[in-house]
């Protein structure tokens, strides 16, 4: 009788489960793919410029090829970049171009079709410190003993700042979109009063979802605080809401995938010569720093 | 005056004469065994000529001439009731049914007369009573209302885990669900596996897909009429049942017999408890349970007054680490009233709540609360004139007072709360109605109707005022938002709704049956979502959300076969224009936002299809097969270039097969297969990635271009009837003794069921999975994934 109950309960709270399937999808017209996030924080600049790819294909984007790809700013300087390699990276590693206050352009030249996108320079707040303490294993340290680090920022007061904050540990980029982190004034919104406020978490948290990143004295933790403008967290959050769409229980939440916006403009209006991805240019404030045990502090790491 | 002339004046008063010695004879047909008022109960004269049905108080009123006549009282399932009356004045006949004898093979088990397919009007409509209900093999062996009537045609649902269901190409919020006249919002637990309604107080069930009456109106797409028991008037009784998830009690009584009685009826389920000792470390914690409580009183004040109270609270309850519940209640007092036989008032005044909440920790230890509901109270006076045998009139009105409350939040951090709380709004919703069931000679009945509906969208709720969107993707700019006194309308609108339905005899088993409506709404969910779910809210019609408006008309042909004509066949066509249908940008934020309806778009729908019913009513071998085929789109100017795409829940096939077979009195078995198309959903044609991040894209711009894998599954059920006799033995006059053949005080069912007996992993959505430098994967998402068994045991007293 207990193993009826047993198997009945179950089955029902946990009979729902996932399969691979096949689906056909249908190809459609390969576009000019457009990733150029310029900053301040160094002199080398990459823009790629990459062909999109079919869905399912395993293949990675191919490099487009561009006559010519340059920046301009609005005091006259012109930025000229070039892939010697010829895998699509446009590279500038002569000077630092992006400098506050000033307004920019992007221009691509292809045969006949000029694309161009225009983008603006916003402010960026110092950072104050990272703040980092021994946590023992609880879910914020990834279930395993281990540092917990901070941001003490505070956000520039008066207008509402998009701020895209990035994260290296061990001067490797974080690139899961787990940890694409958008923000307001350094809160969620323009309404949660966070203007002129310290970064609040969990926005000011080192990312932290599973065992492996877990920090251990010795690595190295860098947050860049990099402005954007209210156009490119309206792009990061349709990229989001689209890397959202997921399986378990979160099927049922799931919204209709739709198209990211591009603010790349196409001289031609045929399908094939528009073009997708999105052109920022942003100032970079950042700080690292190498975890080391701090006095009095008793080392022991517990594995769950 | 010469005599010719007199002769002459009186013989041209003599049809006046004989027209005002009609009378009126009228009264109420109840189930002789507990007092229950029937509904839809026939009464009519042996040659045919008159002709009445009881409504949904168990009412009638009949017009006869002076004379005696030989009155028929009938009720499938009943024993015919004959009697022989002489009418000289109005006359109240109030008569008593008793349930057939079980042996008899001819017992209609539906509860329908043999030629209610083509005789009624109502065309459009499905009637269950709760016998049929019981008959269908269900999740887990409870039969359910909802769920029953999903197997009709014209009925479908985007899958397991959708909270509603969708009529003839209508949202889930487009079903105006009653129960004793107090709309149920969300009328289902755990996701949409069982209803609200607990069949055990249920006594009738209607759903009305097309030709509209005019005394119904606010939904778009259909009216789901559920009536409850009164409960037992002569003596103590009650049922229930013991399955594997829940369990369920109902008890009724008389308070005053024959007069005034009630019934309260109960169910909990506990699968969380008993599943505690065998879940993973992660999930000990958590609760996962629903229960519901419906309950209602009656009395017989005198022959002309009945008052009613009657109410239902439920709810769903999650948590595990953070809470989650939600459910309605509601709670109606009616009063009926009979003026002159001819006059039948029902005046019912209601309140209706849903809300849900979900939340986690306190001010001091951090965490957040977040909730929202609807309320609403109504009164609604409806009046029935009994005219004469060809006409009936209906009239009345109604009025709503809305009070919706979005979203309330607070977030704790630090022994500090702030608040996100949406503005509440308010809304008041008006309607007169008339309408008319008029008979033209022998072959035709019209039924014709004029509902005027009004809708203002009140103070203290801000009127938010907007600009144009930066980009097609993006939410409207906030220009304005200004403020309103207590009651001050901010918009009002008025719509006119026309009702007309037609039905003509082809012969004497068939008929034609036509009807055209409209219908406007003035509640709307927001919900963007592959189904919608517990936490999306209602929002009101609003100086920028306007009601939505349909227009149907549906046309069909109905036939019985066979010698008792016990096969019914139909098939009816639909054809519906929807206007003001409500999208969302891509990145709308529905959640917690006072300016959500910048978000929003507006669009058009159309659907069309074909409904064929085959259903057989008697015998040992019952069941129905019902088949649609159908289309629904969207057209909303900003997505998919502007043109008709497939709505989420469009379901081009729909097939469901019912069959239920008696051995004997003992033993039965039945089956469902139930089959329907896969449901459309958005895919991407291509991909890109941007700062290590990928991105999908169609260049085209299409929406629902795909489908997810056909459904089908079949459930079987078996069911063991106890008995419901026993031998008693007792000596009789002379000391000898004997066996005597006693009913049993309390007799149980046993149920072995079995849904989804294949096991198929019916998708419920897709989804697409990409690592990085890898091609994506498409992945399957079912909700039920194995056969799930059960057993339970159902009572009687």
């Amino acid at each position: 009788m207990k193993n009826i109950i047993y198997i009945l309960a179950t089955i029902l709270l946990f009979s729902s489960c996932e399969d691979p399937i096949s689906v056909e999808v249908n190809s459609g017209e390969l576009q000019l793919s457009v990733d150029a996030f310029i900053n301040s924080l160094d002199k080398s600049q990459t823009i790629k410029l990459l062909s999109t790819k079919q869905f399912f294909d395993e293949v990675t984007q191919e490099p487009f090829r561009a006559d010519s790809v340059y920046v301009t700013d609005d005091i006259g300087n012109k930025y000229i970049f070039s892939d010697d390699i010829g895998n699509g990276e446009y590279i500038w590693e002569d000077s630092v171009l992006v400098h506050e206050g000033r307004s920019y352009e992007l221009t691509i030249k292809a045969g006949d079709v000029i694309y161009s996108a225009q983008e603006n320079t916003y402010p960026v707040p110092i950072i104050d410190s990272l703040n980092w303490e021994y946590a023992p294993a609880t879910i914020g340290t990834g279930g395993v003993g281990g540092y917990l680090v901070e941001l003490v920022a505070r956000d520039l007061p008066g207008q509402a700042d998009y701020y895209w904050i990035r994260f290296k540990k061990n001067g490797v980029y974080d690139l899961r979109k787990e940890a694409l982190n958008l923000s307001v004034d350094g809160s969620f919104s323009a309404e949660s009063q966070g203007d002129g406020q310290l970064f609040i978490p969990p926005i000011s948290t080192f990312p932290m979802f599973n065992d492996e990143d877990t920090l251990t004295i010795g690595d190295q933790a860098t947050y860049e605080i990099w402005s954007i403008s209210e156009r490119t967290n309206g792009f990061w959050a349709e990229v989001l809401n689209q890397a959202i769409q997921g399986g378990g229980i979160g099927a049922l939440f799931a919204t209709p995938i739709a198209n990211v916006k591009t603010n790349i403009k196409s001289s031609s209006k045929t399908t094939s010569n528009q073009a997708v991805g999105w052109f920022s240019v942003s100032l970079v404030s950042d700080k690292t720093i190498t975890i080391y045990k701090k006095e009095g502090e008793s080392l022991s790491f517990s594995t769950l | 005056m010469s005599f010719k002339k007199i002769i002459f004046f009186f013989g041209l008063a003599l049809p006046l004469f004989s027209i005002a010695q009609n009378f009126t004879v009228s009264g109420t047909v109840k189930d002789g065994t507990n007092g229950e008022t029937m509904i839809s109960a026939m009464i009519y004269t042996e040659d045919g000529k008159y002709g009445a049905a009881t409504n949904v108080y168990g009412y009638y009123a009949l017009q006869l001439p002076k004379g005696v006549h030989k009155l028929i009282y009938n009720f499938s399932g009943y024993t015919t009731v004959t009697k022989e009356i002489d009418v000289q004045q109005d006359m109240k006949i109030n008569i008593e049914l008793q349930p057939q004898a079980e042996e008899l093979d001819a017992v209609v088990v539906t509860g329908k007369r043999n030629t209610d397919n083509f005789k009624k009007i109502e065309m459009s409509t499905v009637e269950l009573d709760v016998k049929s209900i019981e008959k269908i093999p269900a999740l887990l062996g409870e039969a359910d209302v909802v769920k029953s009537v999903q197997l009709m045609p014209g009925v479908s649902t985007v899958g397991e885990g959708a909270t509603g269901f969708n009529v003839r190409g209508g949202g889930i919020d487009q079903n105006l669900i009653l129960l004793d006249e107090a709309p149920v919002f969300n009328s289902s637990h755990l996701f949409g596996f069982f209803s609200v309604f607990n069949p055990d107080a249920v006594k009738n069930v209607k759903l009305i897909k097309g030709g509209i009456p005019s005394q119904y109106g606010g939904r778009l797409s259909s009216v789901l009429d559920i009536r409850m028991k009164e409960g037992n008037s002569k003596k103590v009784s009650g049922q229930g049942g013991i399955g594997a998830l829940f369990s369920r009690l109902s008890v009724e009584a008389p308070l005053i017999k024959d007069k005034a009685s009630f019934i309260v009826a109960g169910r909990r389920s506990y699968a969380d408890i008993l599943a505690k000792p065998f879940l993973q470390e992660d999930f000990k914690d958590a609760q996962f349970y629903f229960y519901d409580l419906t309950a209602k009183v009656n009395y017989d004040i005198n022959e002309k007054n009945n008052v009613f109270l009657s109410g239902y609270f439920g709810r769903d309850v999650f948590s595990q680490g953070f809470g989650f519940n939600w459910g309605n209640a509601t709670g109606t007092a009616r009063w009926n009233h009979i003026f002159n036989d001819k006059l039948f008032l029902n005046t019912t005044a209601y309140y209706s709540n849903y809300d849900f909440e979900i939340g986690v920790g306190d001010i001091e230890s951090g965490g957040f609360k977040w909730l929202g509901n609807i309320k609403n109270y109504s009164v609604k006076p409806s009046l029935t004139y009994y005219l004469n045998n060809n006409n009936t009139l209906q009239f009345g009105g109604q009025s709503i007072l809305y009070e919706f409350q979005p979203g309330k939040s607070e977030f704790y951090s630090e022994g500090q709360k702030f608040d996100f709380s949406q503005k509440d709004r308010f809304g008041l919703e008006n309607a007169l109605y008339v309408g008319n069931e008029q008979k033209v000679g022998a072959n035709v009945v019209l039924k014709y109707g004029f509902r005027y509906s009004h809708y203002a969208y009140l103070g203290p709720s801000k009127e938010y005022i907007y600009g144009d969107r930066p980009s097609v993707t993006e939410s409207r700019e906030l220009l304005e938002i200004k403020d309103y006194e207590n009651g001050e309308a901010i918009a009002n609108y008025f719509n006119p709704e026309p009702r007309f339905a037609a039905k003509i005899d082809v012969d004497s088993v068939s008929s034609v049956k036509m009807s055209y409506n409209r219908m406007a709404q003035y509640i709307h969910l927001m919900s963007n979502t592959a189904a919608a779910t517990p936490l999306d809210f209602y929002s009101p019609t609003t100086n920028n959300v306007k009601p939505q408006l349909a227009d149907q008309v549906a046309i069909g042909y109905f036939r019985n076969f066979g010698k008792q004509l016990n096969w019914e066949t139909s098939i009816e066509t639909y054809y519906k224009k929807l206007y003001n249908q409500i999208g969302y940008i891509p990145t709308a934020e529905l959640q917690l936002n006072d300016l959500y309806e910048a978000d929003l778009y507006r669009g058009e729908g159309r659907a069309y299809g074909a409904e064929f019913l085959l259903r057989k009513n008697s015998g040992k071998l019952t069941g129905w097969w019902s088949f649609t085929v159908s289309k629904t789109q969207i057209k909303v100017p900003e997505v998919n270039n502007n043109e008709f795409y497939n709505a989420r829940f469009d379901k081009p096939v729909v097939s469901n097969l019912v069959l239920n077979y008696e051995f004997n009195k003992r033993y039965e078995a039945s089956a469902n297969f139930v089959y329907n198309t896969g449901a459309p959903f958005t895919t991407s044609s291509i991909n890109y990635a941007i700062q290590g991040v990928s991105v999908s894209h169609n260049p085209a711009n299409v929406r629902n271009n795909s489908r997810v894998p056909d459904y089908h599954r079949l459930d079987i059920s078996f069911t063991i009837h106890g008995k419901k006799e026993k031998i008693k033995k007792i000596k009789d006059q002379n000391g000898a003794k004997k066996e005597k053949t006693v009913k049993k005080i309390w007799h149980g069912d046993w149920v072995f069921s079995a849904y989804n007996v294949y096991a198929r992993r019916n998708a419920f959505t897709v989804y697409f999975q990409s690592e990085s430098n890898e091609a994506p994967q498409a992945i399957k998402y079912s909700i039920v994934g194995t056969v799930i068994p059960s057993v339970t045991y159902n009572f009687k007293f």
